[in-house]
């Protein structure tokens, strides 16, 4: 080595050393940080003796009778009954938790997953690469013929690929407040999708939609500092959300360019016929009629989204969203109340109506993933081995949109 | 470091200052400085009885800090709590800084390495913590300690580029016309 790459780590060194010390200094005081910290410790200490006491209930797995119908959390009001017979659902409440250390290993993943190890989505067979860095951030959903791509956390780069990863759309992220609406929504077919572009600074930006083969077939300018953005396809016609204002909600035709406003407060999801509205009480309507079919009276779940089958509304809890109601879209029954030890990222239902879960846990101080399935009959096993990874979710699963 | 076991509120008392430095240096936010301490004395709290008579509060702290920083679940919980529709709060202004030796550059390209590296570079230069120390801290090897080091430094120079030449030309000169040779 030259006299010249020697000394030049050393300077830097010294120079880190003086640039830390002084910026130290300006760190704040937290002054409220052992009052915090006391009730932080109770809640947490309470929060192990529940847990603890779940294990003792239902370790693991459940193996749910069939055609059981599992209760507890936030219980819907049916206020237009149309589910399964009353006679199925069972009597108690009975929670699922899930322990990465304590599951059987399965069969593979039946839906398409993304690997951030190797970074490449995988869909049966098929692996399709992804320019993403082991670290980033990826969500992706399948298209006819493709996928669409989100890689990294924000900014963002999105694209839809073809099934050999071929970039045939760039695609601009929209909002980054509203990290959600970043990919786009797509058909229940597959064949389209739509998505929002959005120009901060000016405040005002433009609804896009584009066939499966990256043609843009329809684009409609919305502004006034108002981010609105695709919560869904109904149809052939496009559900309109907006982080701005919760009364707003239209459907909106590409193809005619005409939009008719909905008497909906801030839809968060829609399967094509029915949609949710998010919040304490949660509720869902039918999408032709307007008619509120379901609400959730009670509950601290926030709003999560509905399974492409049109099968689950699921909602998040807990503080660190480690609790995941699975409701029956049906009926508003609650299906599962599954319990992680740490953190569910996502939930996909496979083809056969099993769901899969992203469950993140703390191991040793280390943070792993994994893929779980939850089978509605039968006890729930590794659809993938536990990783650990730089990346924020080292397999990921689709988004539902 | 405290060597005698504490009850709790002495505890943080005596280490909270320092406690926010540190994490204020891990995560370049006050907020998120204010969110990781607190997370690390809450597990603390909720392990007292253990861990305080072990004369080793202090590393179980730091340890703690150290690896819920570093770990993507937590990276990830904060891109989630982005997501929202209401107006978030006021952010605390940056602090303004005398930006001596080109410090904000610097500071920069220490936001932008890996969390891991920027804990050792944290441990290392600020702590001013041995290997076998940041290892521990980590819960790594050693050697894990020297590669990571070598690569948030090496990246770190590449994200100066001329101005470390510049800056390091220029603090030398200091150096030399303060030692009036």
């Amino acid at each position: 080595m030259n006299d010249h790459v020697d000394k030049r780590p050393d300077q830097l060194e010294a120079r880190l050393r003086r640039m830390l010390g002084r910026r130290a200094e300006h760190a704040s005081e937290g002054e409220r940080l052992a009052a915090s910290a006391h009730r932080g410790g109770h809640q947490l200490i309470a929060r192990r003796r529940v847990l603890a006491g779940l294990t003792g209930v239902a370790a693991v797995a459940i193996a749910a009778p069939v055609g059981a119908r599992v209760l507890g959390g936030p219980q819907p009001t049916r206020l237009a009954p149309t589910g399964p017979d009353e006679r199925e659902l069972p009597r108690k409440p009975v929670p699922l938790r899930i322990d990465l250390e304590k599951l059987p290993k399965g069969g593979p993943p039946r839906v398409p997953y993304y690997s951030a190890g190797d970074g490449v989505i995988r869909d049966g067979d098929r692996t399709i690469p992804v320019e993403a860095k082991p670290s980033d951030i990826v969500f992706f959903a399948p298209v006819e013929g493709g996928y669409v791509v989100q890689v990294g956390d924000l900014p963002a780069t999105s694209a839809l690929l073809d099934t050999d990863g071929t970039e045939l759309l760039p695609l601009t992220p929209g909002n980054e407040h509203v990290a959600f609406a970043l990919l786009p929504a797509i058909s229940a077919d597959g064949r389209r999708l739509a998505w929002s572009e959005w120009n901060g600074d000016a405040g005002k930006g433009t609804l896009m939609v584009a066939d499966a083969t990256g043609d843009i077939v329809g684009e409609r300018p919305f502004g006034k500092g108002r981010y609105v953005w695709p919560v869904g396809f109904v149809g052939d016609r496009i559900l309109l959300g907006s982080d701005a204002d919760s009364g707003y909600a239209q459907l909106w035709n590409p193809d005619t360019d005409r939009a008719t406003d909905l008497d909906l407060e801030g839809p968060f999801a829609t399967d094509g016929s029915r949609h949710a509205i998010p919040g304490g009480s949660s509720a869902v309507f039918d999408a032709r009629t307007g008619e509120r079919l379901w609400r959730i009276d009670k509950g601290s779940a926030s709003a999560g989204c509905m399974t492409k089958d049109g099968h689950y509304l699921l909602l998040q809890g807990g503080d660190n969203a480690e609790v995941l109601y699975v409701h029956d879209l049906e009926t508003g029954r609650l299906l599962f109340q599954i319990r992680a030890v740490t953190r569910i990222d996502r939930a996909v239902p496979e083809p056969n109506g099993d769901l899969l879960l992203g469950v993140q846990q703390e191991i040793d101080d280390e943070y792993v993933m994994a893929l779980v399935r939850c089978p509605v009959h039968g006890e729930a096993e590794l659809a993938t081995e536990p990783v650990s990874g730089t990346s924020a979710a080292p397999v990921a699963l689709p988004v539902h949109r | 470091m405290v060597s005698e076991p504490l009850d709790f509120d002495s505890y943080v008392a005596a280490r909270r200052r320092s406690l926010m430095r540190t994490a204020y240096l891990l995560t370049g936010e006050h907020h998120a400085a204010e969110d990781l301490v607190q997370t690390a004395l809450t597990r603390a709290y909720a392990a007292w009885r253990r861990i305080k008579d072990s004369g080793a509060v202090d590393a179980y702290v730091r340890r703690t800090m150290v690896n819920v920083d570093a770990s993507w679940w937590r990276r990830a919980w904060r891109r989630l709590e982005r997501t929202t529709d209401t107006i978030p709060e006021r952010a605390i202004p940056p602090p303004v800084v005398e930006d001596s030796e080109g410090d904000e550059q610097l500071w920069n390209a220490v936001q932008q390495l890996a969390p891991r590296q920027r804990a050792v570079i944290v441990l290392r230069y600020y702590e001013d913590r041995s290997e076998a120390e940041t290892a521990e801290l980590l819960g790594c090897a050693r050697g894990t300690v020297k590669s990571t080091s070598y690569q948030a430094l090496a990246k770190l120079r590449a994200a100066l580029g001329a101005d470390l030449t510049k800056a390091d030309l220029t603090t030398k000169a200091d150096l030399i016309e303060k030692d009036g040779r």
